[in-house]
């Protein structure tokens, strides 16, 4: 019997095994077909983020680099224009004639010497303090915040508060200084772009994550223009604020606050996280 | 006859390529073609009737014991093995129903479409799997998927063929039987594919 034969006795047999076998492979044919294209793009897909974070990371180590040399520069400059012409006053003043000199010359000169050695004294403090806040290492986070807003207060332009509710144990001390710093480079960015007249600092935190939000009633990012900043080559600041909190695998949220008034920048940090040494 | 030689082949294309297919999964689909090829020679030369309904049934039931032990092995979510764990016994009692019951027909038209049904959709667990959490950075690159495109080509090709085995005469079936045997080949090819590729590392 031929298929010529079959098909005039059982035109449905053949139409049901035909047809059933034809759209069967046809199936299967296209869901291996979607199956390898769609892995295809998926692949594409993460290789594309992946990029896209590599630049990122690029991105952020170049301004964290940036940041650190303008840091030395700045120190370089401090010691160098300062300190340096302070302790080559002093040195003057005790030069060999010194011992040739009439004595109340001599109390004179060292008198003299004395005041200038206080100033690089005090110059050096200076530094020092802006490079590791005295009050952070000894008595934590809160402290250190109170006394940058103090001081941001005295000028009498800006009112500065702060409000920790849940910082009961002091976090390490590495961790602590990184939030200092964010804190201090987005006061920073506040006191120069935003012509706000008062800043609040809140502290809160659950189990999981320790959160801390600034309010401020003057000109201020959203989200997107803190993104689109920090890929952009400007926005130096934020970009190592960003780094910074990297390194605590932290998040940082810009938006306003629920009555649509003043800014407000939040940041969120995992408690249990381990600092990425980078 | 080409659907027979295509299974020596393949069974002396593994053996030269041994080197590349030390893996148990690929020591299973060979004993599957080994099998095939026995069943293949016996079914061609004791082609009894009395005989076909239970040579058929035990050929299904092996042939679906390999390819189950190799979903078992490719298999990396738990709750697809437990399938064909489970389904495994409720394919026994289909086979060994039909091979006592429905004896009136010279076809194991119950257990052949039920495994076709089976692996057909072990398959598609198997590529769903792999696009969920890919073993390799492609998946064609991967033997399993050649061996499961195989065998999906395979049964999908035959599963209205088996499904109408019953309903046709001697006459109709040596008609249609071609396709089973088309199938076979390209099943083959798959494999030879399969056992030709070099291992990869899978991805951790």
């Amino acid at each position: 019997m031929t298929l010529l034969q079959i098909i005039k006795t059982e035109p449905n047999m053949v139409s049901l095994i035909l047809l059933g076998t034809i759209g069967m492979l046809t199936l299967t044919i296209g869901l291996i077909i979607f199956i390898i294209f769609h892995q295809r793009k998926v692949l594409l897909y993460q290789l594309t983020l992946q990029k896209m974070e590599e630049e990122q990371q690029t991105i952020l180590l170049n301004a964290s680099i940036r940041l650190q040399e303008e840091e030395r520069q700045r120190l370089a400059a401090d010691l160098h224009d300062d300190a340096g012409p302070l302790l080559a006053t002093a040195r003057l003043y005790l030069n060999e004639n010194l011992i040739n000199l009439e004595r109340p010359t001599q109390l004179e000169h060292i008198s003299a010497a004395k005041s200038i050695i206080d100033d690089a004294i005090q110059l050096i403090r200076n530094i020092s303090h802006s490079l590791m806040p005295p009050t952070l290492k000894n008595f934590g986070l809160e402290s250190a915040v109170n006394d940058l807003f103090q001081k941001i207060n005295g000028s009498g332009t800006i009112s500065a508060s702060s409000r920790f509710h849940d910082y009961h144990d002091r976090l390490e001390l590495e961790k602590e200084q990184i939030i200092f710093r964010v804190l201090q480079e987005l006061v920073n960015n506040i006191l120069k772009h935003s012509q706000a007249s008062f800043i609040h600092v809140t502290q809160n935190s659950n189990e999981e994550n320790f959160y801390i939000s600034l309010h401020h009633n003057g000109f201020g990012l959203m989200q997107t223009d803190f993104e689109k900043m920090t890929k952009s080559s400007g926005g130096l600041g934020l970009k190592n604020i960003q780094s910074r909190l990297k390194i605590l695998s932290g998040k940082i949220v810009f938006d306003k606050d629920i009555s649509q008034a003043y800014f407000k920048i939040t940041i969120e940090l995992p408690k249990e996280e381990e600092l990425i040494i980078q | 006859m080409f659907s027979i030689l295509s299974s020596l082949l393949l069974i002396f294309f593994f053996l030269i390529r041994k080197n590349r297919n030390k893996e148990k999964r690929l020591w299973v689909i060979f004993f599957y073609v080994l099998l095939s090829f026995v069943f293949d020679i016996l079914h061609s030369i004791f082609n009894a009737q009395r005989f076909k309904i239970y040579f058929l049934s035990l050929f299904s039931i092996t042939e679906y014991s390999f390819l189950s032990v190799f979903f078992l092995m490719v298999f990396r979510d738990i709750r697809f093995k437990r399938l064909v764990i489970f389904c495994y016994p409720i394919f026994l009692f289909v086979a060994i129903y039909s091979l006592i019951y429905e004896k009136k027909v010279d076809f194991d038209y119950l257990s052949a479409p039920i495994e076709a049904i089976l692996i057909i959709v072990f398959s598609i667990l198997f590529f769903y799997e792999q696009l969920i959490n890919p073993e390799v950075t492609f998946i064609y690159a991967s033997k399993s998927f050649w061996i499961v495109t195989a065998c999906l080509i395979y049964f999908s090709a035959t599963l209205f063929l088996f499904i109408s085995t019953a309903y046709l005469s001697n006459d109709q079936q040596k008609v249609y039987w071609p396709i089973n045997d088309v199938a076979n080949i390209i099943k083959n090819i798959f494999f030879a594919i399969a056992f030709n590729r070099l291992l990869i590392n899978a991805r951790k």
